[in-house]
């Protein structure tokens, strides 16, 4: 099966965001989003973790028996979530700490999980990479959008530097991190329909051509 | 037959992934390894003295380890400070109470020249946000009493291994379980400074 990268490219990034249209590691997403920094650095640690663990189940996908396929992924995917720990804890030991458990949970993000099961263990290396990297990107993006709104909103900051005074400290609260996201889902779910109508009709108008043609 | 062979395949295929990613982390560990710093002691001692350069030192294991109760109290970081003719030590220890409230720690401090606790502080709270959580039991105290973060006040000589076994209790915060914890945070305290430091012959 070949995968074009520009599509690759829209379903991670749009078409299939995990974390607005698949609505995926809900957890982290409620959890970490107090704080822009949080977004960019939970976003790249999935990004890491599902590139790495998407090429190895790739690779392996005619080896692994279907039987154990699902333990054999969680071994995979907890090594890389380990190696992403000890990296974190070595060079960045603030957003380790400020990640808390949600950094070791990322081995059952359904995300990773579910993009083992879905694409890498059906499709070849570099498209597994690629989809990958532009899910995990989709997932950073939409933690740090949701990050940057809170941490403005509910601290007077953005990625630590203070912007003024003002604060409304609700969206530091876990309701703030619902009405957040749910807020975020709406505004998605209504740009999404404006650009699906758009491609739609960019079909029909290239279809009405190649009919009169 | 087949099945034998496919189970067999399974377990084998498993095994050979476990033992790449076993040499996998094996490789990257002395790498990405951190060694404990004294910062985790370090950071929480505020008390206005003369300072000077928190070093760790050597965990005695015969000490340090979980208490055989279910708060699991142990030491694990031990450091030393010397300010003129001043000598600190601080402990982390870590503790849970009865597996309602996940770990937490606590940073002891001793004064050396005295054995004496000076200071003891809740470095990470681990509640669970239930209703033995740190915070609203905190809450539910003494107003006296709510600053369970601080104990600047707090001055208790160490006179035997069991100090705080019977008859002595630190504030109390309105749940069982969490006094449990800071209980057995002190009680473990207090056993580790008197046999490891005072009897180990580093005071």
């Amino acid at each position: 099966m070949k995968n074009n990268p520009k599509d690759l490219a829209l379903d991670g990034l749009i078409r299939q965001n995990p974390t607005f249209k698949l609505v995926l590691g809900t957890c982290p997403t409620l959890a970490l989003t107090t704080a822009a920094i949080n977004g960019v650095g939970m976003g790249l640690a999935v990004t890491f973790v599902l590139m790495c663990s998407n090429m190895i189940i790739s690779l392996l996908r005619n080896v692994i028996p279907s039987k154990v396929r699902i333990p054999a992924y969680i071994l995979i995917i907890a090594t890389f979530v380990t190696i992403v720990r000890m990296f974190l804890n070595k060079f960045a030991p603030s957003i380790a700490t400020a990640m808390g458990p949600y950094l070791p949970l990322i081995v059952v993000n359904c995300i990773i999980l579910g993009r083992a099961e879905a694409f890498a263990s059906k499709n070849p290396v570099v498209d597994s990479i690629l989809d990958g990297l532009f899910m995990g990107l989709g997932f950073m993006i939409a933690l740090t959008l949701m990050g940057v709104f809170r941490e403005v909103l509910g601290a007077g900051t953005v990625f630590g530097v203070k912007l003024w005074n003002f604060k409304i400290e609700f969206f530091t609260h876990a309701s703030g991190a619902l009405f957040t996201y749910a807020l975020f889902i709406a505004l998605f779910v209504y740009f999404y329909g404006l650009y699906s109508k758009k491609s739609k009709r960019k079909a029909l108008l290239a279809d009405k051509k190649e009919v009169k043609a | 037959m087949a099945k034998k062979e496919s189970a067999l395949r399974c377990v084998t295929v498993l095994s050979v992934i476990a033992v790449i990613c076993g040499v996998l982390l094996a490789v990257l560990n002395p790498l990405l390894y951190v060694a404990p710093t004294a910062d985790d002691i370090s950071s929480q001692f505020t008390l206005d003295v003369e300072k000077g350069e928190w070093t760790l030192l050597d965990l005695n294991q015969e000490f340090a380890g979980k208490t055989s109760d279910k708060s699991g109290a142990a030491v694990s970081l031990s450091a030393k400070m010397t300010a003129g003719d001043k000598t600190y030590y601080g402990l982390l220890i870590t503790t849970k109470a009865s597996g309602n409230l996940s770990e937490c720690k606590f940073v002891i401090f001793f004064n050396g020249n005295d054995n004496c606790i000076i200071d003891a502080k809740m470095s990470v709270d681990g509640s669970s946000g239930g209703k033995y959580s740190y915070s609203q039991a905190a809450d539910k105290a003494d107003a006296d009493k709510k600053e369970i973060r601080r104990f600047e006040d707090y001055y208790v000589k160490i006179q035997s291994e069991s100090q705080f076994d019977e008859g002595y209790t630190v504030p109390k915060v309105g749940a069982t379980l969490t006094l449990t914890a800071v209980d057995n945070a002190f009680k473990k305290a207090a056993y580790y400074y008197y046999n490891a430091i005072m009897e180990g012959g580093n005071a």
